[in-house]
């Protein structure tokens, strides 16, 4: 196999990602060897609004696409005629800066003559904790949940996806992000809260779980509405709100929902395997309560190391890689595709 | 000398080959139902290899319209420009739209006033002498309200300072030309009679031809930019940021 891929002469992939706020360039070698992962975070540029304005990130991936490729290439020691293929991620995302890092990775991959593929910032996600768990194999089951998505996953094979549910309306960690914006804990609110959870007792105040009866669909509006009742009520009466055990009881509420569906969808798909992949994959509750979860049932749960859980382009390589082996090409007219969905 | 200019700063757009002098191919991209990411790209690949131009073997130069114009059209072409530039290693230049737009007009006939349409009554707007080289700017590229941008341009030619004002041998005669001329034609007709003209059919939206050709000008005199740092010419801040400037204003003590 080692020689075969030699052969073909796809080894190292030059990964893109700018699908939100983060301006990402890697160098994966071979789909799992990571020679560089660059990452630069507009967080601070974003904060002001407590979230990320689409306008304001488009502009800053123009200002920081090519420093960040430059720097992937140097970390990695090589330069643009080591590179065997080009991916970038197509979507879902943000469609003004979705275009940037397409428009960039086309012009080099024309200019160079190099295979290109479009990557799926989902797929990108899952290909996070390959990356990171060299023993890890399908069947799984894997839930991806950040800032911008909450989808459940089987995967029975390499390239192989089925949707389980996805949520009907705020991702979870949009939900962590708002809430902790009505605190005044800033952004990206999901770390802030997970700190000031830690060690609280969550049952101190009371949040619905929706939990849509037996479907793996999530629903987290209903909780932030919720939220905002419970502060109003508590501003009227007068009474103090103690955050951190707010903060702890909103966590989990949202940890309880995730954690019931991705154990009752690895038991439905008779694997032993959870993989949590994306932003709030970095939640220390959510990986205590999974793990629990799933050791009383025989489950094995990972998650990728902290670089490997926010958004990054050493994913989107690795899983263009694979895509690209599979003799996947995509055409100069390639387009943001805002709302992908995984296949 | 090969240079490729790019234009995706309105729906026309358009990429074009320059050999020395002598312009070798040109698209008008016309993305009226598709979009510059769909059509940049297989249009580039389509114009070289017409021409003859093996993309292995790079090219001089690249020069790119970074606006005013669409946000995101004028990221595609700012950053195609930006990565082919890195990738080939050839200097890459960033040409204003309306600046290009003045180039096309070309010379010796009054003041040249490129307009682009930026809607409600407003026109990203500027005024040029041109002599056939780099045009000189005599009222600065920006986002005017239509009546206000014509007052100052009939004061300017007033003015006479220059041969080509009023005072001067052209007679203080006004040429427009961009898409802004064509929405708002008849305001301009009505407002100066027949001293307002516009090229002919063909020649009033940006040419990349004239994207080209500016940016070797350019190149020649030195003119090149750091392929990291090139941004669109926005001449428009984002609405959030409009919103929390003004938020700010209104908080401030003073
Ligand atoms: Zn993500």
């Amino acid at each position: 196999m080692e020689g075969l891929v030699t052969a073909l002469g796809l080894d190292v992939i030059l990964g893109i990602e700018t699908s939100c706020d983060e301006t990402a360039a890697a160098v994966v070698e071979a789909g799992r060897r990571i020679r560089s992962n660059v990452v630069a975070s507009q967080t601070d540029l974003h904060q002001r609004w407590g979230g990320v304005v689409p306008e304001v990130a488009s502009r800053r991936h123009v200002e920081l696409i090519i420093p960040v490729i430059d720097r992937a290439l140097a970390d990695a020691g090589i330069t643009l005629a080591d590179v065997d293929g080009v991916a970038v991620t197509q979507g879902p995302g943000l469609v003004g800066s979705l275009l940037v890092g397409i428009a960039a990775a086309k012009a080099i991959a024309f200019a160079r003559r190099l295979p290109l593929v479009g990557v799926n910032h989902i797929e990108g996600h899952i290909y996070a904790n390959f990356l990171a768990h060299p023993e890890l194999e399908p069947p799984l089951v894997c839930l991806t949940v950040s800032g911008g998505h909450t989808v459940l996953f089987y995967v029975p094979a390499y390239g192989q996806y089925q949707v389980m549910g996805a949520t009907r309306d705020d991702a979870a960690g949009e939900a962590l992000d708002k809430v902790a914006r009505l605190l005044g804990l800033g952004y990206p609110g999901g770390p802030a809260i997970d700190r000031l959870a830690q060690g609280q007792d969550p049952a101190a105040y009371d949040f619905p779980r929706a939990m849509l009866d037996e479907s793996y669909e999530f629903s987290f509006s209903g909780l932030k509405t919720a939220a905002v009742q419970q502060l109003e009520r508590a501003r009227r009466r007068g009474e103090a709100v103690d955050l951190p055990k707010f903060a702890a009881a909103f966590q989990e509420a949202i940890v309880d929902v995730l954690v019931a569906k991705a154990v009752r969808a690895a038991q439905e798909k008779g694997v032993a395997q959870i993989m949590i992949a994306g932003g709030v994959a970095a939640n220390s509750r959510l990986r205590e309560r999974l793990t629990a979860a799933g050791a009383e049932l025989g489950l094995r749960v990972y998650w990728p190391p902290p670089a490997l859980c926010t958004d990054n382009a050493a994913m989107i390589a690795a899983a263009g890689y694979f895509r690209l082996q599979a003799g996947e090409r995509a055409p100069w007219s390639l387009n943001a595709e805002p709302q992908l969905r995984l296949r | 000398m090969r240079i490729i200019g790019l234009d995706t700063s309105t729906a026309t757009g358009g990429v074009a080959l320059l050999e020395g002098d002598r312009l070798v191919g040109e698209y008008t991209l016309n993305v009226q139902r598709t979009t510059h990411a769909e059509r940049l790209m297989p249009a580039l690949e389509r114009v070289m290899a017409d021409a003859g131009w093996d993309p292995t073997a790079g090219v001089d130069g690249i020069a790119v319209a970074i606006g005013p114009g669409s946000f995101t059209g004028l990221r595609i072409g700012v950053v195609t420009a930006k990565a082919l530039s890195y990738a080939w290693q050839a200097p890459v230049v960033g040409v204003p739209t309306l600046e290009a737009l003045a180039y096309q007009a070309g010379a010796g006939r009054g003041l040249v006033c490129p307009l682009m349409d930026a809607r409600h009554g407003r026109v990203f707007c500027a005024a040029y002498t041109c002599d056939g080289d780099v045009p000189t700017p005599r009222l600065e590229a920006r986002l005017w309200a239509l009546d206000d941008w014509l007052t100052a341009l009939e004061e300017l030619a007033a003015d006479g300072s220059h041969p080509q004002d009023a005072a001067g041998p052209a007679g203080g005669r006004f040429l427009f030309i961009g898409d802004g001329a064509e929405v708002h034609w008849d305001v301009l007709v009505q407002r100066l009679g027949s001293r307002a003209g516009r090229p002919p059919v063909g020649f009033r939206t940006l040419r990349s031809g004239a994207v080209a050709a500016l940016g070797a000008l350019k190149l020649r005199q030195g003119a090149a930019d750091d392929p990291a740092g090139l941004v669109p010419l926005y001449l428009r801040e984002s609405e959030a940021e409009r919103k929390w400037a003004a938020q700010q204003k209104h908080r401030s003590p003073s």
